[in-house]
C-alpha cells in the first residue's frame, strides 16, 4: 500500500477506483473527477486498485484541492510475494473453507445472507491470509481436492492459476481494508474487487456504503470472459456438450456473480444511472428498495457555447468518440461508413479516442478501412479534446455492444449534436427520452439502432444527414433534454443530498 | 551439440548387446574421457619419461606439482564454476545470446587474474630458490588451469562433449611428445612441456567458444549483478571442490603421513598413489550415470514439466511425476549396480593392476578402502546432479557443506587413529553426505507437485 497523498484531514467520502481514476482516462474517471470537483464542501479520499504497476503511467488528472487522500494498490502484483516455506495453516480454517464452498454451491443463487465470517477482515488477514493461500500445503490440498471433484478434465495449470488469480486479490483487498484511513462514507463506482473492498470497509467500520454502478460489472466481466482467448478450452469436441461453457470460465463468472451479490448485500444504497440498469441490478440480486437512479450530468452551460462555433451547414462528419477497443465495436462503424460513402462520397467518419489500449484490434480496424478503400473517408484521430470535435461534427455515434450511461452522448447533446447509437445501456433513454412522460414528449434526439447492424446504422446516418429539418428537430430535442434532466448541477445536487443524509444517519439509513 | 542424448538414444534403439556396449563406450569417453586422459597421462608420464632422465625424482616432483596446481585451481575457480554455468544457462533461456561470450571471458579473465596473482605471490615467497623460470612456469600453468576449468565446465554444460574430448586428447598428446624431447633439461622443461599442452587445450576450447558465440564486446561483468546470479551456487561450487580435495590436504600436510617434495609442496605416498587408481576405477559408473541422466532421466524430466506447462490434467501430471521420480531413482540405482560390478572386477584384478603400474602390493588394503570411497563419491555426485537438475540450490549447498566438513573432520581423525583407518574418513564422510543429500532429495520429490506449483 502506497500513500501518495495524505493531507491528514478527515475523509467524508472514500472512493474506491478499480483501474480508473486518476490513472486511466474514461467515463468513470471523469465522473469521479467531476464529483470531487463539484462538491468542494466534502473531503474526498481515493483508494486506487490497479492490476500491476507496469500497466499504469502518470496521473492523468489535475488533482482537486479537496482530494485529501490517495493511495495505490495492485491486485495482481505477485512480485512482492516471496516464497515462504512451511507456511502453517490451521486445519479448522480449511474445514471452514469446505463449508463455504458447499455454501456457495447450495446458496449461491438464492438471496440468503452471507456467512458472518466472510464479512470479517480478520478472516482474510489472519485465518486464511495471502501466504497461507498461496503457499501452504493445506491450500494446495484444497485446490487439488476441488479440481478432482469438479474439473478433472480441465488443464490443471489453467485451473490452478485461475483459482490463484481469482482469489489472490481478495487478500490484497483485505489488507487494504485493514490499513485504510477513517472515513464517514465509502463509495464505490463498481462491484468487483472495488465493491468487495468497500463492503469489507463498511462492515468493519460500521459506516454507510454507496454503490454507484456505471455499467453492470458482473455482466461486463461475463461478456469479457466469454470472448477471451486466453482461456482456451483445450477439451476435444466430444468431451463437451454443445453450448457448454468450460468449467474455468464458469468459475470466473460465478466468482464475479458472488462478489456482485456480496457487494449488493453490503451496500446501503445502490445507485444506477438509468432504469434498465436498475432492473438488471435487481435481477442480479440487489434489493429493489435500496436501488435508486441518479443520472449523470454534463456541463451544459459551457458546452452550449460551442453551438455558436458551428458552421451554417451540417458538417458531413460522423464522429465515433471512444477508445478503439472491441466493446465499442468500431468495425461495425467502419462497415456502416462503407454503405454511407457509396451514397454520399463526401461524408467523413472520424474515430476519436486512444488507440493504444488494444493494438491488435486497432490494427484490424485499420486493415478493414484499407480493405473497404475508405482511407479518404474514415480517419483515426487519436485522443482529442471533444470540445474541438463537436462543432465540426454532424452526427455523434456510438456502436458499442455494451454501455452504461455514456456521458459523451450528453455532452454532444449540450453542444448541439444529435446522436445515433446502438440500443445498449441508457442510449434509448437518452435519445428517445424515458425518464418520465415529460421526457418522452421532448422527442427524438437522434436514432437508436440494433447492435452489430451496419445497414441500420448507415440508414440512420443517411436519413439524418440528408434531411436537414429532421436534423434540426433532433438538435432541438437534444438541447432541450440535456438542459431539463442532465445538467451537472442536478447531478451534483443529488449526490450532495445523498452524502448529507448518509453522514447523518449512518448505516441504518435507506 | 545438444544432440548427444539423441545420438546415444539412436545407438540404443538397435537393442543389441553390441549397441549397448557401443553406447556405453561412447558414454564413457564423453563423460569420463577428459579426467581419465589427464590422470592416466600424468601417471604414464612417469613410465614413459623415466628412460630419458638420470634422476627420476624430477618426474615425481613434476607429478606432485601438477596435482597441486589442479587441486588449488579447481578450488579457486569453484566459486565461479556453478555460478557462471547457471548465469549462462539463464541468459540462453532469455535468448540474450550476445551476453554469453563477453561474460564468460569476463569471468575467465577474473579467475585467471586472481589465479595469477595468488600463484605468483605464493611462488615468489616459497620457490625463491628455484629461480625465476620456475616461478614463471608455475604461475603460468596455474593461471591457464584457472581459465581452463571455467571454459571446460561451461562447454560441458553446453554439451560440447565431443570437442572437449578431442581437445584433451590433443593437448595431452602434445605434452607427452614435447616432454619426451625436453625432459632431459630438468623439471623446468617438464613444466614448460605441460604448459604447451595446456595452452593448446585451453586455446582450442576457447576458440571453439568464440567461434560458436557472437558478441560485439570482449568483456562484460554482468555476473556481478546480484539479481542475475545465485549466491548459493558460488558457495556450493567452492565447497564441493574443497570437499573433494580436503582429505588429500589432510594427508599432505600431516607430517607423519607425508614427505617433502619441493619447498612447501608435500605428497603422501601412502594415500596419493592408491587414490589415483581409485579414481580411475569409477569410470564405468560415470559412464552409466551419464547415459542414464542424459538419455533417460532428461526425457522424463522434460515430459513432466511440459505436462505442467502445457495444460495436462492433474492425473497426467501425477503419472509423469511418478515416472520421473522412478527414473531419478534408477539413475542412482543403476549407477550403484554397474559401479558395484566394476568394483568387484577391480578387486579381483587388483594384484595385476598394481603390478602393471609397478606399485607395491602393500597398497592393496588402502586401495580397497579408497575404491569404496570413490564409489560413494560417484553416488554422491549423482544425487547432487539430480538436485541441481531440479534447481534445489539450498539442498545442494547443504549437501556440499556436509561433505566438506565431514571429510575434513573424519580424515583428520583417521590420520591420528593410525594407518589401519586411512581412507575411512572419506568413506564415512560420503556415507553421511549421501544420507543427507538423499533425505533432502526425497523430501523434495515427495512433494514435487506442491513444490512445482505452490513454491515457484
Amino acid at each position: 500500500m502506497t500513500e501518495l497523498i495524505n493531507k491528514e484531514k478527515f475523509i467524508d467520502v472514500l472512493l474506491i477506483a478499480e483501474g480508473t481514476y486518476p490513472y486511466i482516462r474514461g467515463g468513470v474517471s471523469t465522473w469521479i473527477h467531476d464529483l470531487i470537483n463539484g462538491l468542494p464542501e466534502f473531503n474526498f479520499g481515493v483508494i486506487f486498485l490497479g492490476s500491476r504497476p507496469e500497466d499504469y503511467g502518470e496521473i492523468k488528472y489535475q488533482l482537486p484541492e479537496n482530494l485529501v487522500y490517495l493511495s495505490v494498490d495492485y491486485l495482481f502484483d505477485f512480485k512482492d510475494s516471496r516464497i515462504i516455506r512451511n507456511t502453517k495453516a490451521k486445519k479448522e480454517s480449511f474445514s471452514y473453507l469446505h463449508f463455504l464452498h458447499k455454501w456457495f454451491k447450495e446458496h449461491g443463487n438464492v438471496n440468503a445472507d452471507f456467512p458472518q465470517k466472510l464479512k470479517d477482515i480478520s478472516f482474510y488477514t489472519k485465518e486464511i491470509n495471502r501466504d497461507i493461500f498461496l503457499r501452504s500445503r493445506e491450500s494446495w490440498n484444497f485446490i487439488i481436492d476441488m479440481y478432482s471433484d469438479y474439473a478433472l478434465e480441465s488443464p490443471f495449470i489453467d485451473y490452478f492459476w485461475t483459482i490463484r488469480n481469482m482469489h489472490a486479490p481478495i487478500f490484497t483487498v483485505a489488507n487494504v481494508a485493514k490499513n485504510a484511513p477513517d472515513f464517514a462514507i465509502v463509495h464505490s463506482p463498481s462491484t468487483g474487487y472495488a465493491g468487495f473492498l468497500a463492503s469489507l470497509l463498511s462492515y468493519d467500520r460500521k459506516k454507510p456504503f454507496i454503490l454507484t454502478e456505471h455499467g453492470i460489472y458482473t455482466r461486463e466481466r461475463k461478456i469479457d470472459l466469454l470472448n477471451t482467448d486466453w482461456l482456451i478450452d483445450k477439451r476435444l469436441f466430444f468431451q463437451k456438450d454443445i453450448g457448454e461453457i468450460d468449467h474455468i470460465k464458469n468459475l470466473w463468472i460465478r466468482f464475479f456473480e458472488s462478489i456482485g451479490r456480496f457487494t449488493y448485500k453490503a451496500s446501503t444504497l445502490i445507485i444506477s444511472l438509468f432504469s434498465t440498469a436498475r432492473e438488471i441490478q435487481i435481477s442480479y440480486g440487489a434489493d429493489p428498495e435500496k436501488c435508486i437512479i441518479v443520472p449523470n450530468g454534463v456541463d451544459v452551460e459551457n458546452l452550449s457555447k460551442l453551438i455558436e462555433k458551428r458552421p451554417k451547414e451540417i458538417p458531413k462528419v460522423i464522429t465515433l468518440l471512444g477508445r478503439v477497443v472491441p466493446i465499442k465495436d468500431v468495425k461495425t462503424f467502419i462497415k456502416a461508413m462503407r454503405i454511407v460513402c457509396s451514397r454520399m462520397p463526401d461524408v467523413e467518419g472520424w474515430i476519436v479516442g486512444p488507440t493504444d489500449e488494444d493494438p491488435d484490434y486497432y490494427e484490424e480496424c485499420k486493415n478493414l478501412v484499407e480493405t473497404f478503400k475508405l482511407e479518404n473517408n474514415v480517419k483515426f484521430l487519436g485522443f482529442q479534446n471533444p470540445k474541438d470535435i463537436f462543432p465540426k461534427t454532424g452526427i455523434l455515434t456510438l456502436t458499442s455492444i455494451s454501455e452504461g450511461m455514456p456521458l459523451v452522448v450528453l455532452e454532444g447533446f449540450a453542444a448541439g449534436v444529435p446522436c445515433v447509437a446502438t440500443d445498449v445501456g441508457s442510449c434509448r433513454q437518452l435519445i428517445y427520452g424515458g425518464l418520465n412522460e415529460e421526457d418522452i414528449k421532448i422527442g427524438k434526439a437522434g436514432e437508436v439502432v440494433p447492435i452489430a447492424n451496419p445497414e441500420k446504422l448507415a440508414e440512420a446516418y443517411i436519413k439524418l444527414l440528408e434531411d436537414e429539418n429532421l436534423w434540426k428537430e433532433c438538435q432541438k430535442a437534444a438541447l432541450n433534454r440535456v438542459k431539463s434532466f442532465y445538467t451537472r448541477q442536478q447531478f451534483l445536487d443529488n449526490y450532495r443530498k445523498i452524502y448529507l443524509e448518509m453522514k447523518e444517519n449512518g448505516r441504518n439509513q435507506l | 551439440m545438444a544432440g548427444i542424448s539423441f545420438e546415444l538414444r539412436k545407438v540404443l534403439r538397435e537393442r543389441t548387446l553390441t549397441s549397448i556396449a557401443k553406447a556405453f563406450g561412447y558414454s564413457t569417453l564423453l563423460s569420463a574421457g577428459p579426467y581419465l586422459i589427464s590422470i592416466i597421462t600424468i601417471i604414464l608420464s612417469y613410465y614413459l619419461l623415466s628412460p630419458f632422465v638420470v634422476d627420476k625424482k624430477i618426474i615425481i616432483q613434476f607429478q606432485v606439482i601438477i596435482t597441486y596446481l589442479v587441486a588449488f585451481s579447481l578450488i579457486l575457480t569453484g566459486f565461479s564454476q556453478l555460478m557462471i554455468t547457471r548465469f549462462i544457462a539463464d541468459r540462453i533461456f532469455e535468448k540474450k545470446y550476445n551476453l554469453i561470450l563477453p561474460n564468460l571471458v569476463g569471468n575467465m579473465v577474473l579467475n585467471m587474474g586472481l589465479g595469477f596473482i595468488t600463484s605468483f605471490l605464493f611462488s615468489l615467497i616459497f620457490f625463491k630458490n628455484q629461480g625465476a623460470i620456475f616461478i614463471l612456469l608455475f604461475t603460468f600453468n596455474f593461471t591457464i588451469f584457472c581459465g581452463l576449468w571455467i571454459i571446460n565446465i561451461v562447454l560441458t554444460s553446453l554439451k560440447s562433449y565431443k570437442f572437449i574430448l578431442f581437445s584433451f586428447v590433443l593437448g595431452y598428446l602434445a605434452f607427452l611428445v614435447v616432454s619426451i624431447f625436453l625432459v632431459r633439461f630438468g623439471l623446468n622443461s617438464l613444466l614448460f612441456s605441460f604448459f604447451i599442452g595446456q595452452a593448446l587445450l585451453f586455446f582450442m576450447l576457447f576458440g571453439y567458444m568464440v567461434k560458436n558465440h557472437y558478441s560485439d564486446e570482449l568483456f562484460r561483468f554482468d555476473f556481478f549483478n546480484r539479481d542475475l546470479i545465485y549466491i548459493s551456487l558460488i558457495f556450493s561450487g567452492f565447497l564441493y571442490n574443497l570437499g573433494v580435495w580436503i582429505d588429500k590436504f589432510v594427508f599432505w600436510f600431516t607430517p607423519f603421513t607425508s614427505v617433502e617434495v619441493l619447498g612447501p609442496i608435500r605428497a603422501s605416498l601412502v594415500y596419493d598413489i592408491p587414490m589415483f587408481i581409485a579414481y580411475i576405477s569409477i569410470a564405468p559408473g560415470m559412464a552409466v550415470f551419464f547415459l542414464k541422466l542424459e538419455v533417460e532421466f532428461a526425457e522424463y524430466y522434460d515430459k513432466y514439466y511440459k505436462a505442467v506447462r502445457e495444460g495436462a490434467t492433474l492425473q497426467k501430471i501425477y503419472e509423469y511425476g511418478d515416472d520421473m521420480i522412478l527414473s531419478a531413482r534408477n539413475v542412482i540405482l543403476d549407477t550403484m549396480r554397474i559401479q558395484g560390478i566394476a568394483f568387484i572386477i577391480f578387486i579381483l584384478f587388483d594384484v595385476y593392476l598394481l603390478k602393471l603400474f609397478k606399485i607395491s602390493l602393500l597398497y592393496i588394503p588402502l586401495l580397497h578402502v579408497l575404491m569404496l570411497g570413490t564409489y560413494l563419491q560417484l553416488i554422491f555426485m549423482a544425487v547432487l546432479a539430480i538436485l541441481n537438475y531440479f534447481d534445489r540450490r539450498i539442498e545442494a549447498f547443504i549437501s556440499s557443506a556436509t561433505f566438506t566438513i565431514t571429510n575434513f573432520a573424519f580424515s583428520l581423525l583417521t590420520v591420528f587413529l593410525g594407518p589401519y583407518y586411512y581412507g575411512y574418513g572419506l568413506v564415512f564422510s560420503l556415507l553421511v553426505s549421501i544420507l543427507v543429500s538423499i533425505i533432502l532429495l526425497r523430501r523434495f520429490l515427495d512433494e514435487i507437485h506442491y513444490n512445482t506449483f505452490m513454491l515457484n
